[in-house]
């Protein structure tokens, strides 16, 4: 039976790892290729990197990709600005297994249709940032910073769909870096109107969320700073969710 | 032992490259006849869509030698390399396969779960496979896929479910492998299998 995934979420600016909250005020958490390393060593599902230097200065450093890509024994998911199959090409070419993609699914969407065709919905994720207000959601993309899209949720899941998006990664901006919880109600909600593989990222404070968002029916989680600052090991975690019946990958 | 990934199409084929290297191979990347008939194994990579990769082929007339290779040498087929050794798919428009496997490649079942088929799972096989000594039985490899093989001939086959439906993992015709999952993006048991597919000697 397919498992549930643990996928550690770095971000990366220049050659070290940051963590954010609610998307700003970066800290630097460690050196990019020694946490790689270790990530590598610790049984994670996959591994998502999202490179903020390429998504600011529009250049992918792909020579640290490549290294990235060496130490990566698992699959690899690579974001950062890209907005054209040149940028989708030299993402895989430096031995990205998927990328994401985010303003340019609003801007580009036909850029993202050639991708799609070029490299298989299998390969290319939605990173969808939304923020709940009130009882709406909002979606925001540019690194979620001031741009609200005018497409709602559903709007937005509908275009993933006609654009042969193969999987929606949904970060909650209120929660990042809080690691106060998921949240639950917003997982449910996106559950019920996501057909497609759902990762969900953004507060995860201890195992038991990642068991109440894995009996949710979500596919992966997606976490940094539980690692980064709590330590929590993944092994630990999948001991924890093993004997809570959620199917997780274990040695 | 030099061995050749097959250039088509546009992807990742770094992770195989690392892995072949590991093992001590010499890699070379092939995208000619001349360079076909250069190595001792082959290896056709998977990404792409199956209608555009077949197209590729025919465009740099490789078909006919990589079914000249397949008659005598090892040759493995990752994901969308395996579906490629089917007579037939319909990916972006039904297309003629390789041949190498009396076989067609359709859409996983999209009633039964979600699609794409994206993960870790668990294989298995109730026959003789050279690609899986000694890996376990229910060891789990990552698939990244929303196409199937229907084999219709009795060879080897290695297998796997979408949500409780059987279907084909991976399969064994003397020397011709395909896995749908990738090995290289499987951590040990990928490794193992691949190695098993290195050391495999024709009888």
């Amino acid at each position: 039976m397919l498992k549930v995934r643990i996928i550690p979420l770095l971000l990366l600016k220049g050659n070290s790892l940051v963590k954010s909250v609610s998307f700003a005020d970066h800290r630097i958490v460690g050196d990019a290729m020694s946490t790689i390393k270790v990530f590598s060593r610790r049984f994670a599902d996959e591994m998502i990197i999202l490179d903020l230097d390429a998504r600011d200065k529009g250049v992918i450093n792909t020579e640290l990709l490549k290294r990235i890509s060496a130490e990566c024994n698992m699959p690899l998911t690579f974001g950062g600005g890209i907005d054209s199959v040149e940028k989708a090409d030299q993402a895989f070419y430096s031995g990205a297994d998927k990328i994401t993609i985010n303003s340019a699914f609003f801007k580009k969407p036909e850029i993202i249709k050639k991708i799609v065709d070029r490299y298989g919905s299998q390969s290319i994720v939605l990173s969808l940032d939304v923020k709940k207000q009130d009882n709406d959601f909002i979606i925001y993309y540019n690194n979620a910073s001031k741009i609200v899209t005018d497409l709602n949720l559903d709007q937005s899941i509908e275009k993933a769909n006609m654009l042969g998006i193969g999987e929606i990664l949904v970060n909650d901006i209120n929660r990042d870096g809080m690691m106060n919880g998921l949240d639950l109600d917003l997982i449910e909600t996106l559950r019920s109107r996501i057909k497609l593989p759902l990762i969900v990222a953004g507060g995860c404070a201890d195992m038991e969320d990642f068991n109440s968002a894995f009996k949710l029916g979500v596919d992966g989680i997606a976490a940094g700073s539980i690692f980064h600052w709590i330590g929590e090991s993944i092994v630990g975690i999948k001991t924890y969710l093993k004997d809570k019946d959620i199917n997780v990958r274990t040695l | 032992m030099l061995v050749g990934i097959l250039k088509i199409g546009h992807g990742n084929i770094r992770s195989l490259l690392n892995t072949l290297e590991k093992f001590g191979c010499d890699v070379d990347l092939v995208s000619s006849k001349e360079e076909i008939a250069s190595i001792d194994k082959l290896i056709l990579p998977g990404v792409g869509s199956f209608n555009s990769a077949m197209k590729e082929l025919e465009n740099n007339e490789l078909i006919i030698p990589i079914q000249e290779h397949a008659r005598k040498k090892d040759i493995l087929g990752i994901c969308l390399g395996m579906q490629l050794m089917m007579k037939s798919g319909t990916e972006g428009g039904k297309s003629k396969g390789l041949n190498l496997i009396n076989g067609k490649v359709d859409l996983l079942p999209n009633n039964l779960g979600r699609l794409p088929h994206i993960g870790w799972n668990d294989i298995s096989s109730n026959d003789t496979n050279d690609l899986m000594i000694n890996v376990d039985s229910n060891s789990n490899v990552y698939f990244v896929h929303s196409y199937q093989c229907l084999i219709k001939e009795q060879i080897s086959m290695i297998h796997s479910d979408f949500y409780n439906q059987d279907f084909i993992a991976g399969f064994q015709k003397e020397n011709i492998f395909g896995t749908q999952f990738h090995p290289e993006k499987s951590q040990n048991v990928g490794d193992l299998i691949i190695k098993n597919f290195l050391e495999h000697t024709n009888a």
